[in-house]
Order: structure tokens, then C-alpha cells, then sequence
């Protein structure tokens, strides 16, 4: 497996590094992909939950809002953490792609095969898309501030356009008992959901302040400037993840070692010099 | 010039001491920081405590303690203050329940009572909204139909109110094989469901074999030839494409050295242009292009293909109550009290008869329950009106479990009361049933009140019900 790269080689890697830090690549990547996925499936069912379980809480107003700002915040903060430490341009790609696999096993496992809701119900809408598009301004940029403002600000018209494919059939208009509404409420009042009424469904309705019938273009509008100041904020946090410090191991007897004196016991920060910002 | 060495001198010195004392504060800092991630001391080895083996088997043991067992959907674990003082589902019949197969309709009609706004329960909010529905396992049964006072409830009811009663009608088919407990049920905004009566099926077959199938769009042009399966060429498809392109883009930059090497390129400040190279960033123009085509392309095909869309569909329906009776009747609750070993509640009440005909007591209901004079104790009609209302036909009509023949007048004063008398009448039902439902935990409750509606029968064999609310005693012996 012996290979040779420009990093490497300006590295002065002997071969035997070579090899071993790419066996070390194939075990931590997807180790790092499935934690990574799995825990941002936590966070983003835990905020934007029911917006994404159901076809008929897709709604104009507050899915995009919600999904955006729930996306960016972990995404943002893997991409910068990723960025910094091993300048890589797929970070919001990577968990991207891991939440919507989860979503996928989730939905399909346990609200499908368990909770018997059909998948046309209960399908994950997809954010790889709006990963590949933030990742690649980010790479042509090399700025998350630009990245900001060119990327994450059309993030949630990428999101809702690379949906529209998808959602478009549910968003056809049939008649159930004499009252006309969309596929999507007939599929939710036909396979209901014991604990959720109709009334608690959180979506767009007709009030005065109504949004002039151009519903999806400002909610995306907003969503896109409240998500810029999310991930600059995000990747903010990320940055001091990314500052490596060292300390004695306190576990070391545990392990055959021997028991760190109280002058070892102390936080120190990492022999690196410029480990702390952007390069 | 000594001077000036001088000064050098002192400020180097200034400077110094200056720079150890921003040491040691950083030190400190961080000697603070530790002692906050680091609260535990290290336990050293052969230190644990000696009776760790003790805690250990009392941890085992605690997974050993009875619990309390959940009974069908909870609706036996609702406060018994609430189910008995809040809606009132009666009259409710079942068409189609039992043996079934996956597609068989089950249509539940009854009526809906709310009490009067004086007697609904405190820890209660006033329903105006509320969405009728089934409870009983995810979605074993497809909604078909659903209806309040005739008005298709599709949508949330608005307008409920207290004192009032309601028709309705849910038609529901049977989708997953296996034994439900189904029941109908009125979810009220700020509140919950209350839980109607259930009956048990037994829905047999393959869950492959149900669909569902209508028409849509504005000719009613597209087939819909399965609901729980339809659009989803178009999920997986997309989806399919999004995955493809993530590994595209993922697998170009994981090709090379990723993790460590990477790291330590940074650390030790190398080019960056080693890191991203220009072949890297053609390759992410591309891919940006790529994603833009597609996302703008599919969306403007979807566009095109589904051209009529509309936006999700909420507000709520209105719906209107039936006419209220004209009972002349007037029913105060006196007292009442809760036995325990006889499993009796007796309720002491004031009736009034301030119409023109002479009526006799039929029936109490309470929470689904139907608690049910002897009916030759009543008059001939009254008699045959009290069965007819839980007996009409085989297949239809109330559910055996809750139709209790336990009621009784202590004193045995079944007589008519006639118009112009008030009389001070102690109804008992005394059944098993109230410990099967979980009413008797109203012993336990911090509301120690019943309600429920009392049946009053006239001379033509009409029937008019009444509601009494009353605080309850327990009797433990």
C-alpha cells in the first residue's frame, strides 16, 4: 500500500509513515463518518424534527427557516473544524451526507417498519446538495467569511430547490370528502399520527401579515441571513475545538503506566505555533 | 549615557517581571481550568470502596420492583377526575370490528357530550379546537372518513363548546394484520385526547395487499395508484443522485493523504498550495456547476411536470352543535361517595321534573361506561327504550364490557317521577368494572369529584340525559 504524495513528500515521510498514517485514515474515517452522522441526526431531529419527518409539515414558511438553522449549526462548525485542522473542503458535504443516510436507516427502521407509517409519509428530505454547494464556495474562496456570505446565505434556496423535485407530487391538490388539499395533508390525515392532532401542525397559515403569496422567496430570504451569523458563530466555536492542548494521561495506571505526579497534572497547549487560527 | 543605561536597564527589568507575572497568571488559569474538567480524583488501584459488590446486587435488584402496568393506550391511566368530568363519548356503535380483514372498513358513529362550563374540570383549558381522530397503535388503521356534527373533519373542528353535544362518524380501514385496540377519540388544543370506548380486531392478512388509490391534480389527471407508496420513484431517485455526487466529491479529496499527514502539513506551516491544488479547485468549480444544473434543472422540470401546485392546507372548520333538548328536567348533585370493598359508586341527587311528563331513571354514564337499571323494574316503554339504546341489533350497537347491569335506586324507589315532583333520589352502581378501568384510583386522585350523564326515560320512551357533577367521599369500609 506503499504510495507517495507531495505532502508526504515534502513531510520527509519515510514510506513505513506513509502506510501507517493511511491504515490510520481507513480505520478513523469512517468511524468519523458514522459518529459524525449519528450525532448530527440527534441534534437536527431534536430542532427540526417534525419539519423533516413528514411530507405534510414541508411547508413554505417555517421548514426552510427551521431546517436551515438547524442544519448550520453543527455543519458549519464540522466544516471549520475540518478546514482548520486538515484544510479539507468537505466537511459540510461529509455530514451532510452522514445525517441523511441516518435519517434514511431512522426512517425506514423506525418510523416504517416499526411505527408502520408508510415512506411516503415520513421520507428525509436531502441537504447534500447545499453540502457540495457551501463546501465548494468555501474552497474557491478559502474565506468563511465569504463563504458566508456567498454560501451559507443561499443555503436555504438550495435546500428547498434540490427538494422541489421530491415534494413537487405531494403539492398536487385532490379532493377528499368534498374539501380540496394538497397530497401531502391527505397522506397525514389518512395514516394519522396518535399524538399529533392537525392543529399542532406548525405551518404557514393565512394571516393578515401574510407573505404576499411569495412565501417561499422570504422565508428563504430570511432564513439565509439569520444562518449567516449561525455559522460564523458556529465556525467561531469550532475554532477553539480546534486548539490542541496536551495534558498527562490520569487514567495512565489503568493502563500500565504509572500515576501522573500533581506537577504533570496541568493543561498545557500544544508545541504547534500556529494551531489556533487560519493559515 | 549612564542615565540612559539606566532606564534601559529598568525597563528591561519592568518588562520581565511584567512578562513572568502574565506566566504565572496564564498558568494559574489553566491549573484552574483543569481543577473544572478534572473534578474527580483519580481513583487509585485497590482503593474502590469495599462495598461496591453491594451497591452493585441492590442496582440488580431494583430492576426486580413491580411497576405499574400500562393498560391498552393509557386511557385507563387518565386522571379518573378527567375522563369522568370531561367529554362524554356515548351512544357509540361499531359497524365491522372483530374478525377482519386488511382493507375492511370499521365506521364508529356516537355522539359527543361536553359539560357545562361550570362543571369542566380547572386543570382543563376550554376546548374551542379539537381534532377527531382514533387512538390505538401508530397507523394500524387508515382514516378514511371523518366527520363532526356532518362537517368533514379533514381539517381541526373550531367552535366546540361546553354544555353542548356533538355527532360523529370516523371510517377507518384496517392496513397492518394483527390484534388492535381501537378506539375513538377528541383531541382538545392546550389539552390532549380524551379517549372514547375501544373495541379489539383482529386484522388478518398482508400489509403488501393494502393501497390505497384516488386521483389527483386539477382534471384529476395523475393516478394515484397507492398513497403509502406514491412520489417515491422521484425520493429515491433524487436521493440516489445526491449520494452519488457526495462520494464524487468525498472520495476526491480522501484519495489523498487525509488525516495526519494533512494535519502535521499544517501545523508545520507547508505550502498550502501542496494542500489545495489547482487541479483541486477546477474540481470544485465543476462540481459547484454540477450541483447548480441539477438543482436549478430539477426543480424547473418539477415545475413543469406538476405544474398546479398548492400550499398545505390548515385553519379550522367550523362546526355546530346539535339542538338541545327540552327535558324540563333539573338534576342537582347532592353528594356521593366511592366504596371501596363493594366497588360501589352512590351518588345522592336532587331531581326536579318541571315538564309535563312522568320520567323514570335509566341509566348512569360515565368515561365510555354504561351503567344500566334492571329494565323490568321500569314502566313497559321506558323499559324497552332503556334496552333498545344498548341492544339495538347484533352486530351493532355498545360493546358488552361497558354496559354494566349494576345500577340500582337504594331504597328501591324506581317509580316514576312525576311532572311538578322534585325528589331526593341515591343511585348505586356497584361493579368490578370501576377497578378494570381505573376509576377507583379516583381515590387517589387530588380531585375527588365524578360527573357523568344521567338517562332519564318518559312515558313515550323518549330519553333525556342530564349532567351531574358531584365531590366524592371514599368509604373504605
Amino acid at each position: 500500500m506503499a504510495y507517495s504524495d507531495a505532502i508526504t513528500q515534502k513531510l520527509n515521510m519515510t514510506t513505513n509513515e506513509e502506510q501507517t498514517y493511511r491504515v490510520f485514515d481507513l480505520i478513523v474515517i469512517p468511524i468519523v463518518f458514522v459518529v459524525m452522522g449519528a450525532a448530527f441526526h440527534l441534534h437536527y431531529m431534536l430542532t427540526a424534527g417534525d419539519w423533516d419527518f413528514w411530507v405534510d409539515w414541508k411547508d413554505r414558511l417555517y421548514w426552510p427557516i427551521t431546517s436551515s438553522i438547524a442544519f448550520i449549526i453543527f455543519a458549519g462548525a464540522v466544516q471549520g473544524l475540518l478546514w482548520r485542522l486538515i484544510r479539507m473542503p468537505i466537511g459540510m458535504t461529509m455530514v451532510a451526507t452522514g445525517l441523511v443516510l441516518m435519517e434514511w436507516i431512522s426512517r425506514y427502521f423506525n418510523f416504517h417498519l416499526w411505527a408502520y407509517f408508510p415512506m411516503s409519509q415520513v421520507w428525509p428530505a436531502t441537504w447534500i446538495a447545499v453540502g457540495i454547494f457551501v463546501d465548494a464556495i468555501l474552497l474557491i474562496t478559502g474565506s468563511a467569511l465569504m463563504t458566508s456570505l456567498f454560501g451559507v446565505f443561499f443555503l436555504p434556496v438550495i435546500f428547498i430547490t434540490s427538494n422541489y423535485p421530491m415534494l413537487a407530487p405531494f403539492r398536487i391538490p385532490t379532493t377528499v370528502m368534498g374539501t380540496e388539499v394538497p397530497v401531502a395533508d391527505w397522506i397525514g390525515y389518512v395514516f394519522q399520527r396518535g399524538g399529533s392532532p392537525e392543529y399542532l401542525r406548525i405551518i404557514e397559515d393565512a394571516g393578515l401579515r401574510v407573505l404576499g403569496g411569495e412565501t417561499w422567496f422570504i422565508s428563504c430570504l430570511f432564513a439565509g441571513f439569520v444562518s449567516i451569523f449561525i455559522y460564523m458563530l458556529w465556525w467561531w466555536i469550532s475554532g477553539i475545538a480546534a486548539r490542541p492542548y496536551s495534558r498527562s494521561n490520569p487514567l495512565a495506571a489503568y493502563m500500565g503506566g504509572t500515576e501522573p505526579s500533581d506537577e504533570d497534572d496541568a493543561i498545557t497547549q500544544d508545541a504547534y505555533p500556529n494551531s489556533n487560527g487560519n493559515q | 549615557m549612564r542615565m540612559t543605561q539606566l532606564l534601559k536597564m529598568r525597563t528591561q527589568t519592568v518588562m520581565a517581571i511584567s512578562s513572568r507575572l502574565r506566566r504565572s497568571k496564564e498558568k494559574n488559569k489553566m491549573q484552574k481550568n483543569i481543577r473544572k474538567t478534572n473534578q474527580s480524583s483519580v481513583a487509585y488501584d485497590g482503593q474502590q470502596s469495599r462495598y461496591a459488590w453491594l451497591m452493585m446486587i441492590v442496582i440488580t435488584l431494583i430492576t426486580f420492583l413491580p411497576v405499574d402496568m400500562t393498560w391498552a393506550h393509557g386511557e385507563r391511566t387518565h386522571a379518573p377526575s378527567l375522563r369522568m368530568r370531561s367529554i362524554q363519548f356515548y351512544d357509540v356503535t361499531w359497524q365491522g370490528a372483530g374478525d377482519m380483514k386488511v382493507g375492511d372498513k370499521i365506521t364508529i358513529e356516537g355522539k359527543i357530550y361536553l359539560p357545562p362550563e361550570l362543571s369542566w374540570p380547572t386543570t382543563l383549558q376550554k376546548p374551542g379546537i379539537g381534532y377527531l381522530q382514533t387512538s390505538g397503535p401508530a397507523a394500524v388503521f387508515a382514516k378514511i372518513e371523518s366527520y363532526i356534527s356532518d362537517v368533514p373533519m379533514i381539517q381541526s373542528a373550531s367552535g366546540l363548546t361546553l354544555g353542548k353535544e356533538y355527532t360523529f362518524k370516523l371510517v377507518m380501514q384496517a392496513r397492518i394484520p394483527g390484534k388492535w385496540h381501537i378506539h375513538p377519540s377528541l383531541q382538545m388544543i392546550g389539552n390532549g385526547p380524551i379517549v372514547g370506548p375501544g373495541i379489539w380486531t383482529n386484522v388478518t392478512g398482508s400489509w403488501s395487499d393494502y393501497k390505497l388509490s384516488s386521483t389527483a391534480g386539477l382534471d384529476d389527471e395523475i393516478l394515484i395508484e397507492n398513497l403509502g407508496t406514491y412520489g417515491l420513484d422521484e425520493v429515491y431517485g433524487w436521493h440516489a443522485v445526491w449520494f452519488v455526487m457526495a462520494i464524487i466529491w468525498m472520495l476526491w479529496w480522501v484519495r489523498r493523504p487525509t488525516m495526519l499527514p494533512r494535519y502535521r502539513a499544517i501545523q508545520e506551516g507547508v505550502d498550502k498550495h501542496l494542500l489545495i491544488t489547482s487541479t483541486d479547485k477546477r474540481v470544485g468549480i465543476l462540481m459547484l456547476c454540477v450541483t447548480l444544473v441539477l438543482v436549478i434543472g430539477g426543480a424547473m422540470n418539477a415545475d413543469s411536470k406538476y405544474n398546479t401546485v398548492i400550499p398545505l392546507q390548515t385553519g379550522n372548520v367550523p362546526v355546530t352543535p346539535l339542538p338541545a333538548q327540552n327535558s324540563g328536567l333539573q338534576v342537582t348533585g347532592v353528594t356521593s361517595e366511592y366504596n371501596v370493598p363493594k366497588r360501589a359508586l352512590s351518588l345522592v341527587m336532587d331531581i326536579a321534573n318541571n315538564g309535563d311528563k312522568p320520567v323514570q331513571i335509566g341509566e348512569f354514564a360515565t368515561a365510555g361506561l354504561r351503567f344500566v337499571m334492571d329494565s323490568s323494574l321500569l314502566s313497559e316503554t321506558p323499559g324497552k327504550a332503556l334496552e333498545v339504546s344498548y341492544r339495538e341489533g347484533n352486530t351493532v350497537g355498545y360493546i358488552d364490557e361497558y354496559v354494566r347491569d349494576a345500577l340500582e335506586i337504594k331504597g328501591g324507589n324506581t317509580s316514576a317521577i312525576l311532572p311538578g315532583e322534585t325528589r331526593r333520589v341515591t343511585l348505586v352502581a356497584a361493579d368490578a368494572v370501576w377497578e378494570i378501568q381505573g376509576l377507583s384510583k379516583i381515590t387517589e386522585s387530588p380531585v375527588r369529584r365524578v360527573g357523568g350523564l344521567v338517562y332519564f326515560f318518559d312515558t313515550d320512551g323518549k330519553r333525556y340525559r342530564e349532567y351531574v357533577d358531584i365531590a366524592t367521599d371514599v368509604a373504605y369500609r
